[in-house]
């Protein structure tokens, strides 16, 4: 190509610049989504001529803390301190009696009770909530009433649990947008811990947290100190409220530390230091936290300190007790509730296992059977 | 290279008829009479006669909701037609494209009390939804020990081969599902049936799956009645009563069947023909007596032979009339290829020619 001279150049370039963007413009089409049948209403979306990918991390987003719009009254306080120290006490004991062998399982929720006592606290009773596995503290706080139905009435919400892992499956993707798609009155709640079991959360994920993809369904979200009870309790607080009021999901993501392991099953020492753990836990344990708060305002001292964790350990333990003599249910409950009622070939499975469970006169399967409660089963 | 309207009509008549001609029906449709205590009827086809059966249940119940992909225009085989504007876009309305949250939503809002009604477009697309419908929807009463249940949900679906369907429109899933406790799965042949049949699944109180053989939606053409009626499930149909042999299917090959009856007759042979109805739980009782009768039995279905539901009743008829039976149960079914090639269908189908070959086998044995 041949070379302008300099000022030529310089001259021509701008105008010949103008007018080729110009042209550009006037000739690029306007993108009417109006006007095209079926298409989303994604409303005047601004174009551009310049190739830009957006970000795959915009600006973090904040973590909120020590939300302090609620006043409590004592009473309120000191029954969320009661259920959060339980569930501390509930989990000391039955880890340890697992592991004598008493109980089978457990999974306990130390680092997590703020998170569950005060999510729960910000609910109606009638809410209907769809809890994970980490979730006995809404349990504990609803004082086991298993058998609330949900209110068909307009202003019950609906509240969903699960943990970092969880939001990788497909069903948390189809529950968030269907839930953003069909305007449903849903919080959900994402207890992230930092592992799903032994995978730590940058195996996990390499988004913003799980508050980030909110936006991607068109849902709002927040993110919580899930070891402030009262910053849990008013996000969930102001999330009920729009989802009931406007008829839509919010997305919470609330920040922990799993202080335990997954479960009885799993020695987290395998994949992550103790005792860093154990230091850490001391520095921002959510009881202790509550517990200070309560010193202060004055409703608490150590001397309901002591009582009251006396109360509970042997609740807890009086309860093991008792249930540890408890028989298993029937066998022929086994064939209950597959269908509404016994169908016909259940019926005669069920014959056929009892014929030979009367059969069998062998020691060791005699010694198996005296855990259970006898059987009645109902004449053909 | 775009092809000219003018091109392709000069180039017709030099193309293979048999693979250009309109695929002919793999079997006739056989009309069922409708019950005259059931009063005034209207001539529908399968598809009207579902869309009449959700309408009932719309007018009826008014917790009940229909959903899924494309439902809200009357859905791609036509059997939402107007229930929109006349029920409400809160009761009939599309899901996003996603059956593991079609199921999914559609246990949820059934755990809540609502009668549920969720279409999966295909059957073939049924399997994203697999884990929601085995390990949720089947499982819900169990384990939460009749403290909740998704007794409210059905789920429907377009069902078995369409003569161009392929891999993916030609699906006959139902043994999937019939190894699963806490479901019932039900296959109407007609639209009579059907009407009757999917009241009485949305009226059941378990998660049900309701195939529609989509290649009757048009050509099923019954004089329906127009009222409320119910058909019970679990309980097989003698169809028509026989002394040699107990020929049993369902949905689409059951017309099929009953045209091998009508050849076998013509040589002498008695056939008692069955229509199960209900996949699971089925009918042990019914089918059971008719083989200890006629000690022969074929059955015959679209999906593949191999752990398909002939497997299921051909074992247990094995034990239950073994010391009655004449000759080996016979199966006659799809090839253990995948439901079915486009071309190679006509082949692939346990036709009238196979079934009645299988037929004189028994009754030579």
């Amino acid at each position: 190509m041949q070379r302008w001279p300099g000022k030529v150049y310089s001259r021509l370039y701008r105008p010949i610049m103008y007018q080729l963007t110009k042209r550009y413009q006037s000739t690029a089409a306007k993108f009417d989504s109006s006007a095209l049948p079926g298409t989303s209403p994604v409303d005047n979306v601004p174009i551009t001529t310049k190739l830009e990918f957006l970000p795959s991390k915009a600006k973090s987003i904040i973590l909120n803390i020590g939300l302090w719009t609620q006043m409590f009254s004592d009473n309120q306080l000191i029954k969320m301190y009661k259920d959060m120290t339980m569930l501390e006490t509930m989990d000391n004991i039955l880890f340890q009696s697992q592991r004598q062998e008493r109980i089978s399982f457990y999974m306990t929720h130390r680092g997590e009770e703020a998170t569950q006592i005060g999510s729960a606290a910000a609910l109606d009773s009638g809410d209907l909530v769809y809890a994970q596995y980490r979730e006995a503290g809404i349990l504990l706080y609803r004082g086991y009433k298993l058998h609330q139905f949900i209110d068909q009435s307009n202003e019950k919400c609906v509240v969903c649990y699960f943990g970092d892992g969880a939001t990788s499956e497909s069903d948390a993707h189809a529950a968030f947008n269907f839930a953003a798609t069909l305007e449903v009155p849903i919080i959900f709640i994402c207890r992230n811990n930092g592992y799903a079991i032994s995978t730590p959360s940058k195996d996990q994920y390499h988004s913003d947290g799980i508050a980030s993809r909110g936006t991607g369904y068109g849902m709002m979200a927040i993110r919580v100190d899930g070891h402030d009870l009262f910053a849990v309790y008013n996000a969930n607080k102001a999330a009920r409220q729009m989802a009931v009021n406007e008829n839509k999901p919010i997305l919470i993501e609330v920040m922990v530390d799993r202080f335990g392991p997954h479960s009885t099953s799993d020695d987290s020492s395998a994949y992550r230091s103790e005792e860093k753990m154990r230091h850490h836990a001391k520095t921002i344990d959510p009881i202790e936290r509550v517990r200070r708060y309560m010193d202060v305002r004055g409703c608490w001292n150590n001397e309901k300190e002591k009582t009251w964790r006396k109360e509970a350990t042997d609740m807890v333990l009086k309860e093991l007790e008792q249930c540890e003599h408890i028989k298993r249910a029937s066998i022929t409950i086994m064939f209950d509730n597959v269908f509404e009622k016994v169908e016909p070939h259940l019926q005669k499975q069920m014959h056929e296992l009892m014929q030979h469970v009367q059969q069998n006169h062998e020691a060791s399967f005699l010694t198996l059977l005296s855990k259970y409660e006898q059987s009645c089963v109902p004449d053909k | 290279m775009a092809l000219s309207l003018r091109h392709l009509i000069l180039t017709a008549p030099k193309c293979s008829s048999i693979l250009t001609r309109r695929r002919v029906a793999h079997f006739t449709f056989f009309k069922d009479q409708p019950d005259p205590s059931l009063g005034p009827t209207k001539e529908m086809n399968l598809c009207q006669t579902i869309q009449n059966a959700i309408d009932i249940t719309l007018g009826n119940d008014h917790t009940a909701i229909v959903f899924g992909e494309d439902v809200a225009f009357g859905g791609v085989f036509r059997c939402t037609t107007e229930l929109r504007s006349k029920y409400g876009a809160d009761r009939v309305f599309n899901t996003p494209l996603c059956e593991q949250g079609i199921i999914g939503f559609g246990i949820g809002a059934a755990v809540a009390g609502t009668t549920a009604i969720a279409e999966i477009q295909f059957a073939d697309y049924i399997f994203p939804a697999y884990d929601q419908i085995v390990n949720e929807a089947a499982k819900y009463r169990y384990r939460s020990q009749n403290l909740f249940n998704c007794g409210k949900l059905t789920i429907r679906s377009p069902w078995g081969a369409v003569g161009h369907g392929a891999l993916y429109h030609s699906q006959s899933p139902e043994s999937q599902f019939m190894h699963t406790p806490g479901l019932k799965v039900v296959i109407p042949r007609s639209a009579i049936e059907a009407k009757g049949l999917l009241l009485s699944c949305i009226k059941d109180d378990n998660p049900c799956i309701f195939f529609e053989p989509k290649i009757l939606y048009r050509s099923a053409k019954e004089d329906v009645p127009i009222k409320e009626y119910t058909i019970p499930l679990s309980k097989a149909q003698i169809i028509q009563e026989g002394s040699d042999v107990t020929l049993v299917s369902w949905g689409t090959q059951v017309h099929v069947l009953r045209e091998v009856a009508q050849m076998a007759a013509k040589e002498n042979i008695s056939c008692e023909l069955i229509d199960l109805r209900t996949i699971v739980p089925w009918d042990v009782d019914t089918i059971c007596q008719s083989v200890s009768k006629t000690g022969r039995l074929l059955i015959s279905h679209e999906a593949p032979i191999t752990g398909g539901v002939g497997a299921e009743i051909a074992a247990t008829v094995g034990k239950e009339c073994f010391l009655n039976l004449e000759a080996p149960v016979e199966r006659v079914c799809g090839y253990d290829i995948h439901p079915i090639p486009h071309v190679f269908e006509p082949f692939y189908f346990p036709s009238k020619w196979r079934c009645l070959e299988a037929l004189k086998r028994m009754m030579n044995f």
